[in-house]
């Protein structure tokens, strides 16, 4: 990796190193670091043998193949199919096994078409408002609508890479944040499970993903966004990925109305095996999201996966200690659900926090999602169907707060601001809820959102798509 | 026979039945009672569709075993066997239901 720049990271306030040896590697600048071929692009001037560095390349630029790190790239492409791995089949097990049997299919679906959806938006023009700089703060430019100027030329040795990420070509740089793309409104499916049409779903997603997603990450993540200038710290998507579709799927709950019979008769789950295979597929996939988001393979990444383990467990075993308390009874399905919750509330302070901010985060995050999932969920009155707000968007605000709380500048460089995070995360709350509401409206207005009474007691499966799981 | 497996038909058949002539059928009833079933059947058979005609057939077969030429006689009927020998209930949904507390999973998951 080349030593020219501070350090590579999706996130533009994480751009310190992550401990004093790499931090000296990091900030050292060296001579001998190739020079990159385009003006916008960091240069040395040794001047009175001394080097001065220049201002840090704000958008993406070009650089010749050996200032590519082959570790990097190496991890990232690993990183990238373990975040699409969360997607499919993790998140379509993990929503399908608590279905019931009549809409498993279209569940499962839901999530896989989300993904092949999200994939060719984000290509053509997704990608190009979040992460590249725009006229306002508030959203990215179109230099790279339909991915023009990403480049890879054999012949002069050169290929584009990301300002976000210049030791790893920007193709897969693309690709890694897709993957964050995809997972994104494809959480939002377990809120409007069993009862939305599948075409209004398909319009839905799409303009969901342009419209709310890429501009709320380009301002966590784009560093000329304007949470990223503020200072607000989300390592990997607590904001921009949790709290985001929480949001959206607590609108969609109370735009589609509770499900026929909601509170009435038992909504007996399909098969939890699928759910706790689900959960184990995220669990795994996580460390991608997590660890991936140092963009490097680092001593940062290593942190990052260590304290997701550690949350992650210690979730789990918080929310089987309530059910168990309140209950008498450990469920399987309370077990998945607090591991979830723990990988959730980690994920905006997996690259700032240490082992005990990781302990303190994963309890607060069993204790949290757990009434998020069950008091919380009465108090609402809205039939999330599968607990998307109270464990993404109770998880995501959860973490992103104790970000600010246990942030370390030991590790992330940086210490947090928990007034900054609260603001960051009402922020985000409230866009997606009114930029859903108002999407909800449009759809609903041309193709209808909600199957009538009789489809949705047939199920999903059947009247959407004449398939059936016998 | 496979309860699940009747039902199962039966609801593909109503589905066809609610969209093409706008019949509504009681998918229930033609699993319990077999009056019911044949007028069903007859009404089905009458609509001459190719694709009702399929699961016409399929359920014929799995409510009386009368359709000899029927693809799914020999399969269904191995399947049935196999099934009553290894388990004779938890096959059906309201049998999923048993030691379940009445009002678990009632307007909540978790």
């Amino acid at each position: 990796m080349s030593a020219t720049f501070a350090i590579a990271d999706a996130n533009p306030a994480n751009v310190q190193p992550s401990n004093s040896t790499e931090a000296a590697a990091n900030t050292s600048l060296s001579a001998s670091a190739p020079a990159t071929t385009q003006a916008n692009a960091p240069e040395i001037t040794p001047k009175n043998n001394t080097l001065i560095p220049v201002a840090l390349p704000t958008k993406p630029y070009t650089v010749r193949f050996e200032q590519i790190s082959a570790g990097d790239t190496a991890w990232m492409m690993v990183s990238t199919a373990l975040v699409l791995l969360m997607t499919i089949p993790g998140l379509v097990l993990f929503y399908a096994g608590m279905v019931r049997k009549k809409n498993v299919l279209s569940t499962a679906l839901q999530s896989f078409v989300v993904c092949c959806l999200v994939s060719v938006i984000w290509v053509c023009i997704g990608y190009t408002l979040a992460f590249t700089p725009g006229s306002t703060s508030f959203l990215g430019g179109f230099d790279r609508a339909m991915l023009s100027g990403l480049s890879y030329i054999k012949a002069t040795s050169e290929l584009s890479v990301s300002h976000l990420a210049p030791s790893i070509p920007e193709s897969v740089f693309v690709m890694f944040q897709m993957t964050f793309a995809i997972i994104t409104p494809a959480l939002i499916v377990g809120a409007f499970a069993e009862r939305m049409r599948f075409i209004a779903m398909i319009i839905f997603m799409s303009l969901w993903s342009v419209i709310v997603y890429a501009p709320v990450a380009h301002w966590v993540w784009e560093p000329s966004g304007w949470l990223a200038m503020s200072g607000v710290l989300d390592f990997a998507g607590g904001t921009v990925v949790h709290i985001n579709a929480g949001a959206a799927g607590l609108v969609c709950a109370y735009m589609l109305g509770p499900r026929t019979g909601y509170g009435k008769v038992p909504f007996i789950p399909y098969n939890l095996v699928y759910t706790l295979v689900g959960a184990s597929l995220l669990w795994v996939g996580w460390f991608g999201f997590n660890a991936g988001s140092a963009v490097a393979a680092d001593g940062r990444a290593g942190m990052a996966m260590l304290v997701t383990q550690t949350a992650t467990a210690t979730a789990a075993l918080t929310w089987m200690a309530i059910e168990w308390l309140r209950k008498s009874r450990i469920t399987m399905l309370g077990a998945a659900s607090g591991a979830v919750a723990g990988l959730v509330a980690i994920t905006p302070a997996s690259g700032f926090v240490d082992v005990k901010g990781a302990l303190s985060i994963g309890l607060a995050a069993g204790i949290f999602c757990y009434w998020g999932a069950t008091g919380l969920k009465q108090l609402l009155k809205a039939d999330d169907a599968l607990d998307v707000f109270g464990i993404h968007g109770i998880g995501g605000i959860v973490g992103a707060i104790l970000t600010g709380v246990f942030a370390s500048k030991t590790i992330g460089g940086v210490e947090g601001n928990v007034t900054l995070q609260a603001l960051a995360a009402c922020s985000t709350l409230v866009y997606s809820a009114i930029v859903s509401w108002l999407i909800l409206l449009f759809v609903d207005f041309i193709v209808g959102l909600r199957v009538d009474a009789e489809e949705e007691d047939d199920g999903l499966d059947l009247t959407q798509h004449s398939e059936r799981v016998l | 026979m496979n309860e699940t497996e009747k039902t199962s038909v039966a609801a593909l058949m109503s589905v066809i039945l609610r969209r093409k002539i706008n019949r509504v059928v009681d998918v229930k009833w033609m699993v319990q009672n077999q009056d019911y079933a044949r007028e069903i059947i007859s009404l089905c058979k009458a609509q001459k569709l190719d694709d009702l005609d399929k699961y016409t057939t399929h359920f014929e077969d799995l409510m009386f075993g009368t359709n000899e030429s029927s693809p799914y006689t020999t399969k269904t009927k191995k399947v049935g066997k196999s099934f009553s020998e290894k388990s004779a209930s938890n096959t059906d949904d309201e049998d999923q239901n048993k030691g379940i507390a009445p009002n678990k999973y009632v307007g909540h998951l978790r």
